[in-house]
């Protein structure tokens, strides 16, 4: 089978637009939480998030494509859009081998909530054609498929908080069996709306740490109380590594293996037997040792459930070497982008292996003895980092874990 | 309304809805060949000149106009036969 590596990356995120703002500011431990300004929140149980700020979307796209797509299909273009000059892939030479994979959670809610105001305010006759192909899932992909030309395989997981890892692993397949021999792939989410913060409200997942919304996401900490919603997107050029060394690409890392656990156990709460099981799985994938990996990009929600029972699965998976490596939550500066997240997080472990320096977990104050790992606390740390980790984990049980090897081995 | 207000409005309508520079919509700009304007495009600019003049128009009204000199002339036929004075 082929390998893979990965040679463009592209980020729309709460603590930056770009790949290089977005690094800088993992880099600084920089927090990307504040009060939400995209709509009066006053009446919600939690009223803070991880916005994208300062994204006007005509300053990226061409404004015919912005009045017709919802603000996901927006970031996954501009993401994808910075992945491809990247890469300085020219995708024009073969399109029919060249995939996009963009997964989301939820797809356009905010244009679904606005239709349905129009609709009911105005009647059916006022509704607009794009209002639905606007909202669907797949049209992040959709997009980036009829603004790049990439006309091979095309696919849209949509498994929640795990739907940019598994867009990516499943890119990483495609092009490792031949199918295409260049992926665009990645995620997106933008739901910032009142209805979605209750529905996570209801389901106490948020963090209610109004007054302070610079340490609300504490992944690890004694004292987490949630997750901070966020938006925004991530997007990388998965190639040939051979093809892509041919034609003298920069390629940040290799993507080495992947896989996907269910847990069939519970709605919300992931199961420490699936999420190790899945670990597992995607070493053997990788053909690596557990003593090969140096860090790991946790999950990391910083809820009171995920992130001890991703400590329990990583000591399950890794035996004595789990208190050896690194594990952080970037989300404790980007908050949790949902159907991006596992897109942006593996865009920061391949960073963090190019550049030997592990991102941090900030806002970590009080140890809590059921996440007694090294969470890399407070500042980043120059690491030499060989092989790593992302893990995403998602509501309804799925797993998914990628494996990043250094580019040069 | 006057013709010329008329004009200027479709013609910002257009600029708005397909992003493109106020210099490309000219009266003879043809709206398939010059404005890559298709059947969705259509529905959505009928949609926004029902709201914006006060009138309605059929579903099938825009099929025969070609280019934007005659989607003014429309609108100004329409709202003739509809009645509409503002």
């Amino acid at each position: 089978m082929r390998r893979v590596g990965i040679t463009g990356l592209g980020a729309v995120t709460p603590i930056g637009i770009g790949t290089e703002t977005f690094w800088a500011a993992l880099a600084a431990g920089t927090n990307g939480v504040g009060p939400i300004t995209r709509f009066d929140a006053s009446g919600l149980p939690t009223r803070i998030a991880a916005e994208v700020k300062g994204f006007t979307p005509t300053d990226h796209l061409p404004r015919r494509d912005v009045v017709r797509t919802d603000t996901f299909i927006q970031y996954a273009l501009v993401a994808a859009q910075e992945a491809l000059g990247d890469s300085k892939l020219d995708i024009e030479r073969q399109p029919e081998r060249v995939g996009v994979s963009v997964g989301t959670g939820f797809g356009g809610i905010p244009l679904i909530l606005a239709t349905d105001g129009t609709l009911r305010a105005e009647g059916p006759a006022a509704l607009s054609p794009y209002a639905l192909p606007g909202c669907l899932p797949n049209m992040a992909a959709g997009w980036v498929s009829m603004r790049t030309g990439a006309r091979g395989p095309i696919a849209a997981p949509t498994t929640a908080c795990a739907a940019g890892t598994q867009a990516i692993g499943d890119a990483f397949r495609l092009v490792q069996r031949g199918d295409a021999d260049a992926m665009l792939a990645g995620g997106a989410d933008a739901l910032l709306t009142p209805l979605v913060i209750a529905c996570f409200g209801a389901l106490r997942a948020l963090s209610t740490r109004n007054d302070d919304p610079a340490t609300a996401s504490r992944p690890f900490d004694r004292d987490r109380d949630g997750f901070v919603l966020a938006e925004g997107a991530g997007m990388v050029v998965l190639e040939d590594l051979e093809a892509a060394r041919a034609r003298g690409a920069h390629v940040y890392a290799e993507v080495v293996g992947y896989a996907m656990t269910a847990d069939a156990h519970h709605l919300t709460a992931s199961s420490t037997e699936g999420a190790a099981r899945g670990m597992r799985l995607a070493l053997a994938d990788a053909g690596v040792r557990p003593e090969d990996v140096d860090y790991i990009n946790a999950h990391g929600t910083s809820t009171p459930h995920n992130d001890a029972n991703e400590t329990a699965a990583i000591k399950a998976a890794f035996g004595p070497h789990a208190r050896r490596l690194a594990v952080s939550s970037t989300k404790s500066m980007t908050g949790h982008l949902i159907g991006a997240a596992g897109a942006v997080e593996a865009i920061a472990t391949a960073l963090a292996i190019e550049r030997g320096l592990l991102p941090p977990t900030i806002n970590y104050r009080t140890p809590d003895p059921a996440c007694d790992l090294d969470v890399v606390p407070g500042h980043a740390r120059p690491a030499a980092v060989r092989v790593a980790l992302s893990n995403s984990f998602a509501f309804g049980g799925m797993n998914a874990t990628l494996v990043l090897r250094r580019a040069s081995e | 309304m006057t013709t010329m207000e008329l004009d200027t409005q479709v013609k910002s309508i257009l600029t708005e809805r397909l992003g493109l520079p106020a210099e490309a919509i000219t009266s003879d700009a043809r709206l398939v060949e010059d404005l890559e304007m298709d059947s969705l495009d259509a529905v959505e600019l009928a949609i926004q000149m029902e709201r914006e003049f006060g009138i309605s128009i059929e579903e099938d009204a825009l099929r025969d106009v070609g280019t934007v000199a005659e989607v003014v002339a429309l609108l100004e036929r329409l709202r003739s036969e509809q009645g509409v004075t503002v």
